[in-house]
């Protein structure tokens, strides 16, 4: 079943992040904010989930994979693809057993640690390039 | 050969009773219909047990019940007639004389020369400790190989701070060369993270260098060539393995070198392109090179990658801890570097 609502474009500007560590959960937020976006933030995918049913301006999903909770990254990342399929997945992790097959479809992954050039490109080419000034910068890790 | 010492069955029966008593591990001597003809002296003092209320008894109905198994009462029963035998069978019960123990059951038939009686050997052996270390030890793997993952998940997290910090702050800094010095920091933690993370995965020991620089290159173009950058990275090469510590120094070069095509080489009019690196052994000897076909050369005549500097510097420093020699060309055709390793037996000189 559906529950997602089909926002237009012109508000999804938000980056859900989901990380259970709070300093990595900073700095993500930051590499997002400074790529141009809002941010929302949840320590794991039942917080996540919470937000997304009440929250109609969420265009991107950025989680983690093991966190505490009900459900780890990836079955979130299932659900949300199943529930509100117009929300954009990316999945970071640290470990090394993850290959696409396991993620939804039309999904990214990042090994952790990645750089900040290529998350930054992959959310503006996923979800545009920002609303905020900072968006214009241009991001190389090279 | 006993058949050549004894003479009377009388004997040879005597013999038997003797190793059976002798052995500490219980056996008993089941016939045909799996009734106890006879059990040792181990088996009555394992089991609590009298020979009285045991021999003749079938086996399934001793104690209180404990060999009353299906899967076993059918393994026994095959025995005799597919000439079969049962081979490490447990059991695990609370025996009323022992507590819960694991039992391991060994059996086979034995068949007497010109006869038509047979019998069954039943040994078994006490494995309770011995599978509890087995088991113990099978959890004391798992845990080690939890807690490398947690150790290494917390590295990578780690290193993803540093790193992120790091960059973050360059963004911010108002000098350009305090920038430049943030980003090259940030691009040397990457180097080190993601050539650890391709040799955790490529294990230990020998490494076969071929899929580990195809891994290792695969990674560095997934969390270095942003999605708007048409650069591709090919590995080429025959195989070969290296230690550990070899196949990493090969990591940090490749990583260094392609890090240099990435940053210098397709720049201007030269947006994107291909970096080739290969691996190639002959004998003792090995090549190991990184080649793009970017602007080797500036307008100005200049090489378009640093001749000098920090990157130079560490791919150097690895060609000398792996006794190579480092060769870099640079033209119309792009930037080429070679590090190889060639070993050279000296000869004798013999006086004429």
């Amino acid at each position: 079943m559906t529950n997602g609502r089909s926002p237009s474009q012109a508000n999804l500007q938000t980056v859900l992040i989901v990380e259970d560590d709070q300093l990595l959960k900073l700095i993500t937020r930051d590499i997002v904010e400074e790529a141009g976006f809002s941010t929302l933030e949840a320590s794991d995918a039942d917080e996540a989930i919470a937000l997304l049913a009440t929250r109609s301006d969420i265009a991107m999903l950025l989680t983690d994979v093991n966190m505490p909770g009900s459900i780890d990254g990836l079955k979130l990342a299932h659900t949300v693809r199943a529930r509100w399929p117009h929300v954009k997945i990316v999945v970071v992790s640290a470990r090394g057993d993850i290959s696409t097959g396991d993620l939804p479809v039309d999904s990214r992954f990042f090994r952790k640690p990645y750089g900040i050039g290529v998350m930054v490109s992959a959310i503006q080419s996923l979800i545009g390039s920002g609303s905020r000034a900072l968006a214009n910068r241009v991001y190389l890790d090279v | 050969m006993l058949g050549h010492k004894f003479t009377n069955a009388a004997d040879a029966c005597a013999l038997a009773h003797a190793i059976v008593n002798t052995v500490r591990e219980p056996i008993v001597v089941l016939d045909q219909e799996l009734r106890v003809i006879v059990a040792s002296r181990s088996f009555y003092s394992t089991f609590k047990v009298d020979p009285t209320v045991t021999e003749g008894r079938l086996f399934f109905d001793l104690g209180d019940g404990e060999w009353d198994i299906p899967k076993l009462r059918t393994l026994l029963e095959k025995i005799i007639p597919e000439h079969s035998t049962m081979e490490d069978y447990d059991v695990e019960h609370d025996f009323p004389s022992l507590g819960r123990r694991t039992m391991c059951l060994n059996a086979r038939q034995v068949v007497y020369k010109g006869g038509t009686e047979t019998t069954i050997l039943l040994g078994i052996e006490d494995v309770t400790n011995m599978r509890a270390l087995v088991n113990q030890k099978d959890e004391l793997l798992r845990d080690k190989d939890i807690l490398l993952e947690e150790l290494r998940h917390r590295v990578a997290n780690s290193l993803q701070i540093i790193a992120s910090i790091i960059m973050l702050k360059a963004k911010r800094v108002s000098s350009d060369e305090a920038r430049a010095h943030l980003e090259d920091a940030h691009n040397r933690v990457m180097s080190v993270a993601t050539v650890q993370q391709q040799l955790h995965v490529a294990g230990v020991g020998r490494i076969e260098i071929q899929p580990y620089l195809t891994k290792l290159c695969g990674a560095l173009a997934g969390s270095m060539i942003a999605d708007d950058r048409a650069i591709t990275i090919k590995v080429l090469g025959d195989g070969g393995s290296a230690p550990c510590r070899e196949a990493e120094s090969f990591g940090l070069i490749v990583t260094e070198l392609v890090i240099n095509s990435l940053k210098h080489a397709f720049t201007g009019a030269k947006k994107g392109g291909l970096i080739t690196v290969s691996y190639d052994v002959s004998g003792g000897d090995w090549k190991l090179s990184v080649a793009d076909d970017g602007i080797g050369r500036l307008p100005d005549g200049e090489f378009a990658q640093p001749k000098e500097g920090l990157g130079t510097g560490i791919v150097n420093a690895l060609a000398k801890q792996l006794k190579a020699q480092v060769e870099t060309t640079s033209g119309p055709q792009g930037t080429s570097v070679s590090i190889t390793h060639a070993v050279f037996t000296a000869k004798k000189v013999r006086a004429a």
